[in-house]
């Protein structure tokens, strides 16, 4: 990654005009409160960090402390930079079929330092599979000693999509997962007769409840800790704004984010390339009366049940729903994943199959295992999925490789996203005139109004192949900032129009390390920013924004992006 | 709870209530069995009932009432915890008016099992117009239909979005088959009333 380089470096540097955003109508107070509910939100340990800088004035000396000057994340020239995976299938999933042992050799062969397994809640999984999960990492754990391999959950949010629940190791994760997933898993509660099916919307009320129980398992600290990602969030258009504040809201510093991007990235390759032909993602569904949330409607413009460059309408769409989370200035991080099932183009097939040559979920249902996949020798061209850290990575940087503290990085928004090895990694640093160490990703600084803020991204160009075979050339970076407006009125608000891309940066460098930097001069109001960028290959009209991908011929490899996670800058 | 209907002269409505059927299914029971019962559709449309839970409403337009009554009693027999009372009026307006809506069955006289043009679509059925997401449709493009269409209302129009599949070759962007996934979501299928 990006510490203490100076081979093939090169800088670009930019200063905007002014800074153009009005908020003035907004009351300072409102401020104060977005940043209390951030606080609240990263936790005791990244309140701590927040601290640190006031820590020279004692305790009872807070009063004369301007507590408006926070720097959440503060940048630091170390940290670990962790590349892992939250959403891994196995044979304990009625859709999938490799062992725990499989996905984490390949993983790690991989290059990942981290991975959670996330099979499919359900009747059979709580009541058989988790117990077997835990003896199954349990052994991968020996046997991979360099990788943290998280149990976890892929949870079927009542009235809603799917999500990664990630515990760290402890002597109860397989007792709270199976707790959590017998109490509020929408397939469980469907087949209990609680909730009309997985998706309808009477179960709403169960989601918060979900979340609201693991908020207090970590209080009464049964669990180190807990964190909820929703996953393939508008795949279906399922996930209706409100519904995500709710969880974000009723569970803060447990709910932290969404996939940006969702897994199942070569489903889109077509069929005359050996894919399934499907939509990138498994993202070919149509907005549906009957579950799909209104907003989410196509029109002739975007279809937000698309995938946009790879990654989530609800993440792609600048000034989209993941801006309107971010303009209220409140955390929601993303991550991208495999989603692995069944690996495209792989030769092996389910250890149960029935006579048309399906999983035999019967087999499933009777046990919540299948048995070993078996190797027939032929390339099977229905499966879109790859294996972990194949093409999608969640980069987090972290202070230390411990469970619980790389969770907490990820809780405070310490991630990147990146695929097709796209770039190697990229360290942010956005500093103030008033904050000279700055802060990273995830994190909250503060400028006195009329001040500079410096954005700076270091990147770490692609160094090697990717399992494609090329090493990929980035091509143009995109700086995307917006307005902190604080929390919104209508909790179905799924737009923020004043969030911009700020600045294209083209990058002409092939290889060694990148230096963007861009200036913010007399900074009136409060704003957050974020970067993304590309290979530049495929381009909506406006050759800025990611096109939408074609279902059926897509190929994940000829449209890389990266993403970073917002910083939060306050202007007091 | 009876099935909530609400009629006019030539449309009649009613709310699906909360159901573990997926709207796929749904409609292939209410159409399977109009086709069992010998009930000649002219109009089948879907909307989204947003009062209260989401939830799918149909409304039907048929020349036969005696037997429409038919399929509603029908439905009413085998679900009669269909309920809700909600902008029924208001969808049995929105049918007339041709104001919004998903059709399911709609006047149409033309071959649809492969590809067709937008043109000869527009000419020969109900369909107002063909649109392209994000971009204009080609005026010789292909449309690659399948045997498979819902087209939708705005504003009096009836519209078919399409997105482009490969080349010039374009698809309604309601499948009839997308990716089933995954553990847990499914239904029991139609059943047979």
């Amino acid at each position: 990654m990006c510490e203490g380089h100076s081979h093939d470096h090169s800088s670009v540097e930019e200063v905007s005009t002014v800074n153009a955003w009005d908020d003035t109508d907004r009351p300072v107070d409102d401020l104060t409160i977005s940043r209390r509910g951030l606080m609240g939100a990263l936790g005791v340990a990244a309140a701590a960090a927040t601290l640190a800088p006031l820590g020279a004035a004692p305790a009872g000396a807070a009063s004369r402390v301007d507590a408006r000057k926070r720097a959440i994340n503060p940048w630091k020239p170390y940290r670990y930079h962790l590349s892992g995976d939250h959403h891994i299938h196995t044979q304990y999933s009625r859709d999938a079929m490799h062992t725990v042992e499989k996905q984490v050799s390949k993983g790690t062969e991989n290059g990942l330092d981290w991975m959670v397994i996330t099979d499919h809640g359900g009747t059979a999984h709580q009541k058989y599979s988790v117990d077997l999960i835990t003896q199954d990492i349990k052994a991968a754990r020996a046997t991979h000693g360099n990788t943290a391999i998280f149990q976890g959950l892929e949870w079927n949010v009542p009235g809603a999509e799917h999500a990664t629940v990630i515990l760290p190791p402890h002597t109860t994760t397989p007792s709270v997962l199976k707790q959590f997933e017998l109490l509020f898993d929408g397939t469980v509660l469907a087949d209990a007769k609680k909730i009309t099916n997985a998706n309808a919307s009477d179960g709403e009320p169960y989601a918060v409840a979900g979340l609201k129980w693991l908020a207090d398992q970590v209080k009464s600290g049964a669990v180190p800790l807990a964190l909820m990602f929703a996953n393939h969030p508008t795949r279906k258009g399922l996930d209706s704004p409100a519904e995500i504040r709710a969880w974000r809201d009723a569970a803060p510093g447990i709910a932290m984010g969404w996939e940006g991007a969702p897994g199942h990235q070569a489903a889109g390759i077509s069929a005359k390339n050996g894919g399934p032909g499907s939509g990138r993602g498994y993202y070919d569904n149509a907005f549906d009366e009957k579950y799909s949330y209104e907003g989410y409607r196509p029109t002739a413009t975007e279809n937000p049940l698309r995938t946009y460059g790879g990654f989530d309408w609800g993440t792609a769409r600048v000034g989209g729903l993941w801006d309107s989370f971010l303009a209220e200035g409140k955390p929601w991080w993303i991550t991208a994943n495999s989603d692995s099932h069944q690996m495209f183009q792989e030769t092996f097939v389910g250890g149960n199959l029935t006579s048309a040559g399906a999983l035999d979920t019967n087999a499933y249902n009777r046990t919540g295992k299948y048995a070993n996949a078996v190797d027939t020798g032929k390339p099977n061209t229905s499966y879109g999925d790859y294996w972990p850290g194949y093409y999608s990575r969640t980069i987090v940087s972290s202070i230390s490789k411990s469970y619980v503290t790389l969770m907490k990085a990820m809780q405070s928004g310490l991630i990147l996203t990146t695929h097709g090895g796209l770039i190697d990694g990229a360290d942010i640093r956005i500093s103030t005139s008033d904050d000279l160490q700055g802060v990273t990703t995830g994190g909250r600084t503060f400028v006195t109004k009329g001040g500079t803020v410096t954005a700076t991204i270091t990147i770490d160009l692609a160094s090697r192949p990717n399992y494609a075979g090329f090493v990929p050339l980035l091509k143009k970076v995109d700086l995307i900032s917006g307005p902190i407006t604080g929390p919104v009125k209508d909790q179905q608000t799924m737009f923020a129009p004043n969030t911009k891309v700020e600045k294209t940066f083209q990058v002409s460098q092939t290889s060694g390390q990148v230096v963007l930097t861009y200036t913010y001069k007399n900074v009136g109001n409060s704003f957050y920013l974020r970067y993304r960028g590309s290979d530049g290959n495929i381009l909506a009209a406006n050759g800025i924004d990611p096109a939408m991908d074609v279902v059926g011929d897509s190929d994940p490899w000829k449209d890389l992006w990266f993403y970073s996670n917002p910083v939060f800058i306050d202007a007091i | 709870m009876p099935l909530s209907t609400k009629r006019s002269d030539s449309w009649v409505a009613f709310d699906s209530g909360i159901t573990s059927l997926s709207r796929r299914h749904l409609e292939e029971t209410i159409v399977n069995h109009a086709a069992k019962i010998g009930l000649g559709l002219d109009w089948v449309i879907t909307y989204q009932l947003t009062s209260g839970a989401r939830r799918i409403a149909f409304t039907i337009s048929s020349q036969d009432s005696l037997t429409l009554d038919q399929l509603l009693s029908d439905l009413n027999n085998h679900f009669p915890n269909f309920a809700g009372e909600f902008e029924l009026d208001e969808l049995v307006q929105q049918s007339s008016s041709k104001h919004s809506g998903r059709a399911v069955v709609f006047p149409i006289d033309v071959d649809i099992t492969s590809s067709i043009t937008a043109k000869e679509l527009i000419k020969n059925s109900a369909i107002d117009a063909v649109i392209a997401i994000g971009e204009v449709l080609p005026v010789n493009a292909q449309i690659q239909v399948n045997g498979y269409l819902r087209p939708t209302f705005n504003n009096g129009k009836l519209e078919l979005y399409v997105e482009r599949v490969a080349g010039d070759l374009y698809a309604p962007i309601e499948r009839e088959s997308p990716h089933e996934c995954c553990g847990g979501h499914d239904d029991e299928g139609p059943i047979s009333l």
